[in-house]
C-alpha cells in the first residue's frame, strides 16, 4: 500500500510518500498563496520522479490542511506528530513541536495516541518567527543562525519576552559592539526559555523528542537541554514528522482514524 | 538622519514648547527628565509653573538623549542646565541620567503629573513606548495601586509603530483614520504584534480598505487596555497619559468600552511623567530652602 502525508504549515509545506515498510520520498517547500495548485504540482512531480502511478490514500495535517488536494481526511497536528514520532522512535513519550507560529508539547503512549497536550499560539516569542526576526536583525540567513551561535565564546543575555522588544534590544547590543555569535546564542537561549516553560507545565517524560523547523537549529537544542536537564532526541529531518504521521494514518481503513486519547 | 528613499511612517514629530516667561526671579527651578525606551522627555518648572519642555526620540545612548532633551527645552531661553536647582530622573533609562539628583519610578511621576494637570484625576492609564500601566492615585496624587504590562508589545507604542510602517500610514494619522468607518469590524484576533502583522496583511490582501483595517486593529488595542483597567478598578476622574494618549482612535474606543470620558489634560499627555518628576524636584527645592 502506498500512502501520502501532507503537512501544510504557516511557513513550510511537507510531503511524504510511504509504502508498507518505509519512506519513499520527502519534500519540503515554502507555503505560498496558491496552496491547492502548488501542492498538486509537488505531488505530481514527486510521483513522476518515483515512477509511481497511484497513491492509495492521502491524509493532510497542518494549519492549511483543508486546502490540501487529493485528501479525504484531515487530522490535527498533534495526532500526526505523535504518530510520526513514535514510528521513528518507539520510546518517545513527549513531543515538542516548534513551528513557525505555534509551539505544541504532546504527551503520548507507545502506540502514538495522544494522552495530553498544551500549545501556545498567542505569543510569537517562543516560535519560529522569533528566530526569523532575529536573523534579519543580525543580517544572517536563518539557517546560519545555529552554526553562528555555536561559535559563541561569551555569555550575554536578552530578556525572553517579546519579539518586538528583543529586536530593539539586539539592535542596541549590536551598536554596543557585542559579537554577533554571542547574540545568536542569546537568541537561542531566549527561545529555549519560552519553550521550556511550556514543556515543564506538562511534566515531560523520556524520551523527549524535538521536531518542527526550529529543531534544525542545533544551538536551540543545546540551550533546551541545558534548561530542561534532558537529553532531547532530534530526528534527522525534524520538519517532516507530521507528514510522516499523516502518511501512516492514511494506511487505516477510511473512516477509521480515531485517536483514543483526545 | 532622514532616509529620503523610504518613507518612515513610524517616525512621529519631535517637539519643544517654551512659555517665553522670565525665569530670573523664580522661587525655584526644577526639572524632570523621563527617559523612556522610545521617547525622552524633559520638562522645566519655575516655581509652580511649567517653563518649557521637549520630547525627542530616545537614541541608542540614554545619557545623551537625556542631555539633548533638556538642552533642547532650554535653547534660546538663556537658562542653562547649571541654573536648575533640582533635577529628578525617571523612566526606563533613569539610572543613566548622571545630572539627576534623584530618581523615581515613572509610576509615581505619572500619577503626580496627571494629578497636577487635573486634581480630580484618580485613575490614570499610561500608554508608553514599551509598556502600559494603570495607576490609581489619591487626592494628593500619590499612588495607591497599579498594574503594569511590560512583557508584550501589544498595545504599546512600539507595536503601533510596526503596524504604521506595514500599512504605510503616518503614525500621527492612524487614530483619526481608524474612526472613519461606519461601524467597527471585529477586532483582530491576535494581540501579539507579530501575529497582528500577518492578520493585517491578510486583510489588505483580501481588499479591505486601510481605514477598516485600522479600525479592527484599534478595536483590539482598546479591548486589551480596557481589560487591564477593569482588573485594577476604575475611579473617576480618568486620565490617559503617554504618547499613545494622542491616538484618538484608541482613546475614544476605550471611553466607549468603559462608559466614561477621559479628562482633557491642559498639556501634552506625553510629558506627564517628566512633569511629575519636575514636581518632585520642586518639592525637594522647597525642603532645602
Amino acid at each position: 500500500m502506498i500512502t501520502g502525508g501532507i503537512d501544510i504549515g504557516v511557513y513550510a509545506t511537507k510531503l511524504v510518500i510511504m509504502d508498507d515498510r518505509s519512506i519513499l520520498a520527502t519534500r519540503i517547500m515554502r507555503t505560498g498563496n496558491r496552496i491547492k495548485t502548488s501542492v498538486t504540482s509537488l505531488i505530481r512531480k514527486t510521483l513522476k520522479e518515483l515512477s509511481i502511478d497511484n497513491v492509495d490514500r492521502f491524509v493532510a495535517t497542518g494549519v492549511g490542511r483543508k486546502r490540501a488536494p487529493y485528501c479525504d481526511t484531515v487530522i490535527p497536528e498533534i495526532v500526526a506528530d505523535a504518530h510520526g514520532v513514535t514510528w521513528m522512535l518507539p520510546s518517545a513519550r513527549t513531543v515538542i513541536d516548534v513551528g513557525a507560529e505555534e509551539v505544541r508539547v504532546i504527551k503520548c503512549d507507545e502506540k502514538g495516541d495522544v494522552l495530553n497536550y498544551i500549545r501556545n499560539n498567542r505569543c510569537a516569542a517562543g516560535a519560529g518567527v522569533f528566530l526569523e526576526s532575529m536573523a534579519r536583525v543580525l543580517e544572517v540567513p536563518l539557517e546560519e543562525l545555529g552554526p553562528l551561535a555555536l561559535k559563541s565564546q561569551n555569555e550575554v543575555h536578552i530578556s525572553p519576552t517579546c519579539v518586538v522588544f528583543s529586536e530593539s534590544e539586539v539592535v542596541s547590543m549590536i551598536h554596543a559592539k557585542v559579537a554577533r555569535e554571542d547574540l545568536a546564542r542569546a537568541i537561542s537561549e531566549s527561545i529555549a526559555t519560552k519553550i521550556s516553560t511550556l514543556v515543564n507545565s506538562v511534566v515531560p517524560e523520556k524520551d523527549v523528542v524535538l521536531i518542527g523547523g526550529v529543531a534544525k537549529n542545533t544551538s536551540v537544542i543545546e540551550e533546551l537541554n541545558k534548561l530542561l536537564g534532558l537529553d532531547i532526541q532530534v530526528p534527522a529531518k525534524p520538519q517532516v514528522t507530521g507528514a510522516i504521521g499523516a502518511a501512516l494514518l492514511a494506511r487505516q481503513p477510511k473512516g477509521n482514524i480515531i485517536n483514543n486519547g483526545k | 538622519m532622514e532616509n529620503k528613499h523610504t518613507d518612515e511612517f513610524w517616525r512621529w514629530k519631535e517637539q519643544t514648547w517654551q512659555s517665553g516667561r522670565d525665569w530670573k526671579d523664580a522661587a525655584s527651578i526644577s526639572a524632570g527628565v523621563d527617559v523612556g525606551s522610545v521617547s525622552s522627555k524633559a520638562l522645566v518648572m519655575t516655581g509652580n509653573e511649567i517653563f518649557a519642555y521637549c520630547i525627542i526620540r530616545t537614541g541608542f545612548n540614554s545619557t545623551e538623549s537625556a542631555y539633548k532633551a533638556l538642552q533642547n527645552a532650554l535653547n534660546g531661553t538663556g537658562m542653562k542646565i547649571e541654573d536648575i536647582q533640582c533635577v529628578v530622573g525617571t523612566g526606563y533609562g533613569r539610572v543613566n541620567i548622571p545630572f539627576a539628583g534623584r530618581v523615581l519610578t515613572e509610576i509615581s511621576c505619572h500619577a503626580y503629573g496627571a494629578h497636577f494637570l487635573n486634581p480630580s484625576v484618580r485613575t490614570i492609564l499610561d500608554m508608553g513606548g514599551q509598556d502600559s500601566k494603570v495607576i490609581l492615585c489619591n487626592d494628593k496624587g500619590k499612588v495607591i495601586n497599579f498594574l503594569m504590562n511590560d512583557k508584550c508589545a501589544a498595545g504599546t507604542g512600539r507595536g503601533i509603530e510596526v503596524i504604521a510602517d506595514i500599512l504605510g500610514v503616518p503614525i500621527e494619522d492612524m487614530g483619526q483614520l481608524s474612526l472613519m468607518v461606519k461601524k467597527d469590524p471585529k477586532p483582530l484576533s491576535s494581540t501579539c504584534v507579530v501575529f497582528a502583522k500577518s492578520e493585517v496583511l491578510g486583510m489588505r490582501w483580501r481588499g479591505w480598505n486601510t481605514n477598516k483595517i485600522l479600525a479592527a486593529y484599534h478595536a483590539s488595542l482598546a479591548d486589551r487596555m480596557s481589560n487591564l483597567i477593569r482588573r485594577v478598578g476604575l475611579a473617576p476622574e480618568f486620565a490617559i497619559t503617554g504618547g499613545i494618549a494622542k491616538n484618538i482612535g484608541i482613546v475614544q474606543r476605550i471611553e466607549q468600552r468603559l462608559n466614561i470620558k477621559s479628562v482633557q489634560l491642559s498639556m501634552d499627555p506625553q510629558i506627564a511623567g517628566a512633569l511629575g518628576a519636575a514636581l518632585f524636584g520642586r518639592d525637594e527645592c522647597a525642603r532645602k530652602s
